[in-house]
């Protein structure tokens, strides 16, 4: 059986209007396709500039296509009409959490989608303790949110997505302002949404060993799409990834490099550990 | 140090004034404002001293954070006392030489007024430390909403004050790193004269203002993202509840109002006409 598409975008563009007394606007996105289906955890990929937060916006209707079409769970997002049912479809978890929390308190920033859909007062409550449980963070319910770490706040933007219950949640750069700790507290956040609840995840990112734990990865370039599979037919790419201005996993760049010095090792490593047995490989031939 | 910033002036604390619906506070705030000016004797103005004592006890709140609350009016206070005691006139004279002329009428209006101010400068403190912003908010938004007849936003209006409230932390950090990388670029922030550090604020002020917009148009996308319409149709996740002790709160105070009637009644006014 197919399996269901949750997200499609039929052959999109869209191009920034240009403001007056400008040139014209260059299309930023042209002639874009890509199918997600639902429960996968894709990882998106690409220098700066290339589109990747003009994608993400025009998944859930921030942004609506110049032409082609984005439908989601079977609606399209174009229509007015249909943008609150887009929403409560697609939630959307931004690179600065500073900027997307509303509540000088972190329960009711949680609350604030399920308030807006006009849920009843006990479902919210019973919505975002579940939601703060889920990431952790009840204990920190009565805070204020910028008493928290980036980590903190990044796991109560998800929780605020997580309480409007939506099926898929698209997130952009989430990690790029966190440090080393508060990115891994997002990455398990992420990845037990995505295997617990079944949530489909758009993880864009520049982190290439965040991309590695995805089900699938799609490189961009210029608005269109260069590389899609799985992560380990994509890295095993090094060349054309270097290309783009990508830099691929340590443990696939030590690969590649013995690989060009002569030795016969595997082209599609993705961690150290598969890095170091095939390297023991290596060395039991010689 | 910065990131400790509390909005407001906020006691942590667990009295029953903690524990009051803040839509109450509101009007036992506004209903003491309005009483303090009906006290015509010292008896009944006594009374109304004992009251925001007793209010400053059972809050918890400490002596000195109330003090401190009180230190920005001492010069208006002083202010007022003086003009009246040098130009009331009525009652019997006290001093009456050359220019000055101070009567008992003069002292009595002057320490009528500076205690009338200090009550109600205590008594609103009391409402802003016992009372987090956010449940201020609430509550100004529950008490205003009979207005949306009139067509005024009051649920956009409230979400605004609830937006300010958030980002005056964000905001402070950014001007301190702002200010900081100025410096580092050698901005000198501290001498010169009035005009000339008034100038040397322009470049914190604009990067700020940048910073800001840049801020709230991520905002106004993250906020559409959660479905935010900005119309009717939203619910509350906490809703408020008038519980016994509200009530009783509202008794005792018109307890007190009976009280000063009653004193002013039997001790007569003081000023002398
Ligand atoms: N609001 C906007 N108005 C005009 N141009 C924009 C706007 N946002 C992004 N762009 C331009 O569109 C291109 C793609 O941007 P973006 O999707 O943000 O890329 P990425 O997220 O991959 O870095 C960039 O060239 C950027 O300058
Ligand atoms: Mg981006």
């Amino acid at each position: 059986m197919k399996e269901k598409v949750i997200i499609k975008f039929d052959n999109v563009s869209f191009a920034y209007k240009a403001d007056e007394g400008e040139t014209a606007a260059t299309g930023v996105v042209d002639g874009f396709s890509l199918d997600v289906p639902e429960g996968q955890f894709l990882a998106v990929l690409g220098h700066n500039g290339c589109g990747k937060s003009t994608i993400a916006k025009l998944m859930n209707g921030i942004l609506v296509p110049d032409s082609g079409k984005v439908t989601v769970d079977g609606i399209d997002t174009s229509e007015d009409d249909n943008v609150i049912d887009v929403r409560k479809t697609v939630g959307m978890v931004f690179q600065n959490p500073d900027n997307q929390i509303v509540a000088t308190i972190v329960e009711d920033d949680v609350a604030f989608g399920p308030e807006n859909l006009g849920v009843d007062p006990k479902e919210i409550r019973n919505r975002v303790d579940d939601a703060l449980k889920a990431v952790g963070m009840y204990e920190f319910r009565g805070r204020e949110p910028h008493r928290l770490s980036g980590g903190q706040k990044q796991r109560v933007a998800i929780a605020g997505v997580l309480a409007m219950n939506t099926k898929c949640v698209v997130m952009d750069e989430p990690t790029a302002m966190l440090d080393p700790h508060g990115r891994q507290e997002v990455m398990d956040t992420i990845r037990m949404l995505n295997k617990e609840r079944g949530i489909t995840v758009i993880l864009i990112t520049h982190y290439m060993d965040e991309a590695v734990k995805a089900d699938r990865v799609v490189v961009m370039d210029n608005g269109k799409i260069v590389l899609d599979g799985e992560p380990r037919n994509v890295f095993k790419n090094v060349e054309k990834l270097k290309a783009l201005g990508l830099d691929v996993p340590q443990a696939t760049e030590l690969a590649y490099r013995l690989k060009k010095a002569g030795f016969p090792i595997a082209d599609d490593i993705l961690d150290e550990e598969e890095c170091a047995s095939a390297v023991l490989k290596v060395l039991e031939v010689k | 140090m910065i990131k400790d910033i509390t909005i407001g002036q906020y006691f942590n604390g667990k009295s029953v004034l903690h524990r009051l619906d803040a839509r109450m506070k509101i009007i036992l705030t506004v209903v003491f404002i309005v009483s303090i000016f009906l006290c015509q004797n010292f008896w009944s103005l006594g009374l109304m001293v004992l009251f925001t004592l007793m209010t400053v006890i059972v809050s918890g709140v400490p002596f000195k954070m109330v003090l401190r609350s009180i230190k920005p009016i001492a010069i208006i206070v002083t202010f007022t006392s003086l003009i009246n005691i040098f130009y009331v006139r009525g009652g019997t004279s006290l001093v009456d030489w050359r220019f000055i002329h101070i009567t008992t009428n003069g002292v009595f209006t002057a320490l009528f007024m500076a205690t009338r101010i200090v009550c109600l400068v205590v008594i609103s403190s009391m409402l802003t430390y016992t009372t987090t912003p956010t449940m201020l908010t609430d509550a100004i938004e529950k008490l205003l909403s009979p207005l949306k007849i009139f067509k005024i936003p009051v649920s956009t209006l409230a979400m605004m004050m609830t937006l300010a409230l958030r980002f005056i932390p964000t905001l402070v950090d950014e001007i301190d790193r702002i200010t900081n990388a100025q410096k580092a670029r050698g901005a000198n922030l501290d001498d010169g004269n009035f005009v000339q550090r008034i100038k040397a604020l322009v470049p914190i002020i604009v990067p700020l203002f940048v910073s800001s917009i840049r801020r709230a148009v991520e905002l106004a996308d993250a906020m559409d993202c959660r479905c935010y319409t900005g119309g009717p149709g939203r619910t509350r996740m906490k809703q408020m509840k008038f519980h016994l002790r509200d009530f009783a709160s509202l008794f005792v105070i018109l307890v007190l109002i009976a009280g000063i009637v009653v004193l002013n009644y039997y001790f007569g006014a003081v000023l002398v006409k």
